[in-house]
């Protein structure tokens, strides 16, 4: 792919796709997302086709918008004929709307309103991520599939039940008001969480499809920021954590495309922008009443990213934080982080004697053995280490972990 | 220097199927290699054609919609290049992208000069 060229138009078609669904979702109603989807899918194509000859015109958007509209209400004209008279006078009512390109104040309030109802109390939080990847991102089937390391098959089903569900039960799109706002907003905020960390969990699979999820769900969240009722304290937390997570994007594979931990990333290529921008957030975030488990999680990650090295990390701080955290969100993935940085403060042994409690919930997990095994090393019982790790790359579900693990091993043998 | 005339046909099917994502890959991929002809002075002009179309036989007395042909028997497009042999112009046509989709392929005529 000519990489100028590419870069000029980064992601052009990809994010007209979504603000175009959205707009029309609005104009017209979700009962007809698939004829609009289908038909904003028609338009792309046609733009790629005279595009590939001529140049673009000076606003792609406004062409794409126009092409969108027009085949939307042929559709809706040729339904009409056959179905009823009541429908073919909005159908012709329709069709004397301007076709011109809404302003930006639109196309963002539209795209907020479509978020909300790609959460949808009515979808499981699995089927809102990937509506939301689909409509609002622009991703298709098998994009999402391998983004989030699922079958196309069962990705499909899943998106086709979220359409169902979207179709017959979101009804008028709007943002929600009073107590419905403060839930929905809350599975907004979930979803937008769950992308980033799918994005950035460490796995395999392409690394920068990976990355693109992580810079979706930025997006996303800066939206949001447009909603006064939205720009609270909690979304303001969400995204310092992920700016400051993103940061350590650049520094987060070697060369050759492996994974490389925190202790062993270069922090001169951490990005200086998200990291000014996650202080700017989470400063702010901090101007407004309670302490979410957002803010919790976004200053953990301000710790750890701003830290001169991985040494000088200020490991009772990042402690003292997750104990806090362990309370609020008692869940594996906290309980093992805690006991990770709680090695660091108090030593592998205390750690040890702290994971036992924890062993009886999360019995064989792959992270909690791998976990164990560096403990155990930690304090010289090389045999114990060996047979933890051992179990771990046993359980270990990826390529890239799996490799990661095993070269520890070999690197064991023999101490 | 001669003019040679490229018809495309086919790779619909495979475009259909693509995300946005993909859409615009594959015109960036078109875009750079109709610069690159361009650079080299190799291209005259072309454009994409409309699936609609009408035939016209008879003297004028048969009018009928579109083009006869199905899926990748439709020419897509045009395109004129310079060239200074048939050879040539076969060699140019073989960065086309076209050429990725299995169905996408460049029928090749030269221009007859007057």
């Amino acid at each position: 792919m000519p990489s100028a060229v590419n870069q000029t138009l980064d992601h052009l078609f990809r994010h007209e796709y979504g603000k175009l669904v959205s707009l029309f979702a609005n104009k017209y109603s979700p009962h007809l997302i698939d004829t609009i989807e289908d038909a904003v899918q028609e338009a792309l194509y046609k733009a790629a086709r005279q595009w590939s000859f001529q140049p673009m015109p000076n606003n792609p958007s406004a062409w794409l918008y126009r092409v969108v509209n027009n085949q939307i209400i042929d559709y809706l004209r040729k339904e009409a004929k056959s179905v009823s008279y009541e429908q073919a006078v909005t159908a012709d009512a329709i069709g004397e709307e301007e076709s011109r390109l809404p302003e930006e104040k639109v196309i963002v309030d539209d795209q907020l309103r479509m978020i909300f109802a790609c959460c949808h109390p009515a979808m499981k939080p699995t089927e809102q991520l990937m509506l939301s990847l689909k409509l609002l991102c622009g991703l298709s089937v098998k994009e999402i599939a391998r983004a989030l390391l699922k079958q196309e098959e069962a990705t499909k089903r899943a998106i086709t039940r979220a359409k169902v569900k979207f179709r017959e039960e979101v009804g008028a799109l709007k943002v929600p008001e009073g107590g419905d706002l403060e839930n929905r907003l809350e599975a907004v905020l979930q979803v937008i969480y769950l992308l980033f960390n799918e994005g950035y969990k460490a796995t395999e699979g392409n690394q920068l499809m990976k990355q693109d999820l992580c810079e979706e769900a930025i997006r996303l969240a800066f939206l949001l920021t447009n909603e006064r009722s939205c720009n609270k304290g909690e979304l303001k937390a969400l995204i310092a954590m992920m700016l400051f997570k993103a940061a350590r994007f650049p520094a987060r594979t070697d060369e050759a495309g492996n994974l490389l931990t925190l202790e062993n990333q270069d922090r001169s290529k951490y990005d200086e922008e998200h990291i000014k921008w996650g202080w700017h957030f989470l400063h702010d975030s901090s101007k407004f009443e309670g302490s979410s488990v957002y803010q919790l999680e976004a200053a953990i990650s301000c710790y750890y990213t701003t830290a001169e090295t991985y040494e000088k990390t200020n490991w009772k701080a990042i402690l003292s934080l997750y104990d806090t955290l362990v309370k609020l969100k008692p869940v594996p993935v906290v309980q093992m982080s805690r006991i990770l940085v709680l090695s660091k403060v108090k030593g592998a042994t205390a750690a040890l004697k702290e994971m036992e409690g924890l062993e009886e919930v999360i019995e064989g997990n792959q992270s909690l053995l791998a976990l164990k095994a560096d403990l155990y090393a930690e304090i010289g019982n090389w045999s114990a280490a060996r047979v933890h790790l051992q179990k771990a790359i046993g359980q270990a579900l990826n390529i890239t972990e799996r490799r990661f693990l095993e070269k520890k091993l070999q690197s064991w043998i023999g101490k | 220097m001669q003019k040679y005339l490229y018809l495309f046909r086919g790779g619909d099917a495979r475009m259909a199927e693509m995300s946005p994502a993909e859409v615009e890959a594959h015109m960036d991929e078109w875009r750079a290699w109709m610069q690159g002809l361009a650079e080299k002075g190799q291209l005259i002009d072309g454009l994409p054609l409309k699936a609609e179309g009408k035939q016209v036989s008879k003297g004028g007395a048969v009018v009928t919609d579109g083009p006869f042909a199905e899926g990748a028997e439709i020419v897509g497009g045009y395109l004129m290049v310079n060239a200074s042999s048939l050879e040539e112009a076969t060699e140019i046509s073989k960065g086309c992208p076209i050429l990725d989709a299995e169905d996408g392929h460049i029928e090749i005529r030269e221009i007859q000069d007057m």
